[in-house]
């Protein structure tokens, strides 16, 4: 097991230094720069700032320094914020976008969980078709759609909940639906399919014949089975998660890192850029690897490969 | 030879099965409707995507405009249908360049084998590794105002939506693709037709590309709403076509601005987009079923 993570970590090295490096490329490519839109900055204040910056030097010189200094866990100061770091903007706003996710995928896990299993037991019948047609809504509805509506509907016309902010835990309920529905769909779908190729299998039939009770065989047996496939539809999740944020954060006014990203994007803010973008990475590999991990204990089929 | 022929011919199974598939069968339709709305819409509407009737400002659905107009007097009918446009555009040409990518890649790792497939395959693991929507988002963003003299820069932003995502969706495309040719080349029945001595025409066109076109049909046709889903992903952001023009994101963005007065202009795109997704979905599920030859077996 320790072999299989180190190796999965030696090969996630690759990975971010290929991220950065055609992040880098890409946005210095890009016409344009951080003080560009500047208006009224005299030739000498431009070159002022890019000198403040380090952004005079040749390109693999800056390349090179911004590795230095990230390694050292600093990933410079936001040129479009001058008071503040990268480090510091992500330490505000980063909190944030990962209590979104994990509820957005806590509301996913409970109502895709709860809708498979009820479709899986009795398949062809009305509580399979109810929850899988609800789940095939889910999945067509874009975020951008369900989040506007929804809030047309509890916060306009009804005032249930307020339109934006993120102060009370109510703030929470409509963005954290929002971005969790489409994943609870899948979730729905991928745990149906799961029980129902479970509960068809000998052992199923094993414990049924040895009198265990319908409720262990179904949570003790089946499930263990069934969530291979969820598990694994995690690590994607996240990628995944990550881009829905950025809508779900513009939708309902959240001040959380999504929007910091399209926002840097936009404005040239490079640090910005490559901060965010290489902890997007990081976050990205670390949770594949832990899905992976979860995915070796449950099935050990999987490590002999 | 000519019974046996008739009786296993995969497509003429398939087509009997999705006609017996009610809901793909209403997709196949529903979206036929809306492309041909989308093809004739300077015909069937008397305004254009970009004319202003400041007078009206935005007006709910009446018989003049049947959805509507939207803040700036624009008749919401004609902006849904040329919207439809574009976003089935995309839809449509980014699938093919990542069509074109992924069945390429995965045709070359298959049929070469060994090292060549080994590095091939990693490449393509590797980048299922790589946050691709950050990467489609600054591609958007940061070439977007190129300035460009050779090219109409409308135009320019939708050549380069259709790279932007057709190179993220190549991926599953070529790793689909690259099984099919692995399992089909050590087959039974393709040894059994080289040994009866069939050309190697015949034994192309009537047993492998028969086989390898069933799951890239059926993988297309749900790559199709996922592009488009990602098309309006970026419109939402304000990265894909830019206004006068239309694209169901844009509309719905638009929409989401103006919905607390004005609900119909989230509704109407909503709807659309929503609608065109289901049925892209319900016809490839369609698809599969029917060309999938397990479940033949199974009916």
């Amino acid at each position: 097991m320790l072999r299989f993570i180190r190796s999965r970590l030696l090969e996630a090295i690759p990975v971010l230094f290929i991220i950065a490096t055609l992040t880098f490329v890409m946005i210095r490519l890009a016409p344009g720069g951080p003080f560009s839109d500047e208006r009224n900055v005299s030739p000498a204040t431009l070159a002022k700032l890019e000198a403040h910056y380090h952004l005079d030097q040749p390109l693999p010189v800056q390349y090179l320094t911004w590795w230095r200094k990230t390694l050292t866990g600093d990933l410079g100061p936001s040129m479009r914020y001058g008071a503040h770091s990268v480090n510091e903007i992500i330490g505000h706003t980063l909190p944030v976008s990962l209590e979104l996710g994990i509820l957005a995928i806590t509301f996913a896990l409970v109502i895709g969980l709860g809708a498979g299993i009820v479709a899986g037991l009795k398949p062809n019948t009305v509580t399979d078709y109810a929850p899988m047609s609800l789940a095939m809504i889910g999945i067509c509805i874009p975020t951008f759609v369900i989040g506007p509506l929804l809030l047309l509907l509890f916060a306009l016309r009804w005032q249930i909940f307020s339109v934006s902010g993120w102060d009370t835990a109510t703030d929470r309920i409509l963005p954290a639906v929002t971005l969790g529905a489409p994943y609870g769909a899948y979730i729905a779908r991928l745990t149906r399919a799961g029980m129902l190729e479970v509960l068809n299998q000998d052992f199923i039939r094993t414990a049924r014949a040895k009198g265990v009770s319908e409720f262990r065989v179904i949570y003790k047996h089946a499930l263990k089975g069934g969530l291979l496939p969820v598990i694994a539809f995690l690590g994607p999740a996240t990628a995944g998660l990550l881009s829905g944020s950025f809508v779900v954060e513009e939708i309902f006014d959240i001040p959380g890192l999504g929007q910091h990203f399209v926002n840097a994007a936009f404005n040239r803010d490079y640090t910005m850029i490559m901060g965010t973008v290489l902890l997007y990475a990081v976050m990205i590999v670390v949770f594949n690897l832990l899905v992976d991990i979860v995915q070796a204990a449950l099935n050990p089929r999987l490590r002999l490969e | 030879m000519d019974q046996i022929d008739k009786s296993t011919s995969l497509w003429s199974d398939a087509l009997r099965r999705l006609c017996r598939n009610r809901l793909a069968l209403f997709g196949a339709v529903f979206l036929l409707l809306i492309l041909l709305l989308s093809a004739f819409a300077p015909w069937l509407t008397p305004y254009e995507y970009f004319e202003q009737d400041l007078v009206l400002g935005a007006i709910g659905p009446c018989r003049e405009h049947w959805f509507g107009t939207d803040t700036l007097g624009r008749d919401l009918f004609t902006r849904v249908s040329y919207g439809g446009r574009i976003s089935l555009l995309v839809g449509a040409c980014a699938t093919s360049v990542s069509l074109t990518i992924g069945v390429l890649w995965g045709t070359i790792s298959g049929y070469s084998g060994g090292h060549v497939d080994r590095v091939m395959m990693r490449v393509v693991d590797i980048m299922y590794a790589l946050p691709f929507t950050i990467f489609v988002i600054l591609l958007m963003v940061c070439f977007d105002d190129v300035e460009v003299r050779w090219i109409d820069p409308q135009l320019f932003t939708l050549l380069l939506l259709f790279v932007a995502i057709g190179a993220v969706e190549w991926l599953t495309m070529a790793r689909i693709v690259r099984g099919q040719v692995l399992t089909l080349k050590q087959q039974a029945f393709i040894e059994a037709a080289v040994t009866l001595g069939l050309s190697r025409r015949r034994i192309i066109l009537r047993h492998l590309v028969p086989n390898v076109l069933g799951p890239i049909i059926v993988y297309t046709t749900l790559t199709i709403p996922s592009v488009m889903l990602l098309e309006a992903f970026l419109s939402f952001l304000g990265l894909g076509v830019q206004p006068p023009m239309s694209s169901w994101g844009l509309l719905i963005n638009e929409g989401a601005d103006a919905m607390e007065e004005y609900p119909w202009m989230l509704i109407f795109p909503g709807l659309f987009l929503s609608a065109a997704l289901f049925s892209l979905n319900f016809l490839g599920d369609g698809l599969r079923d029917a060309l999938d030859p397990k479940s033949a077996r199974e009916q």
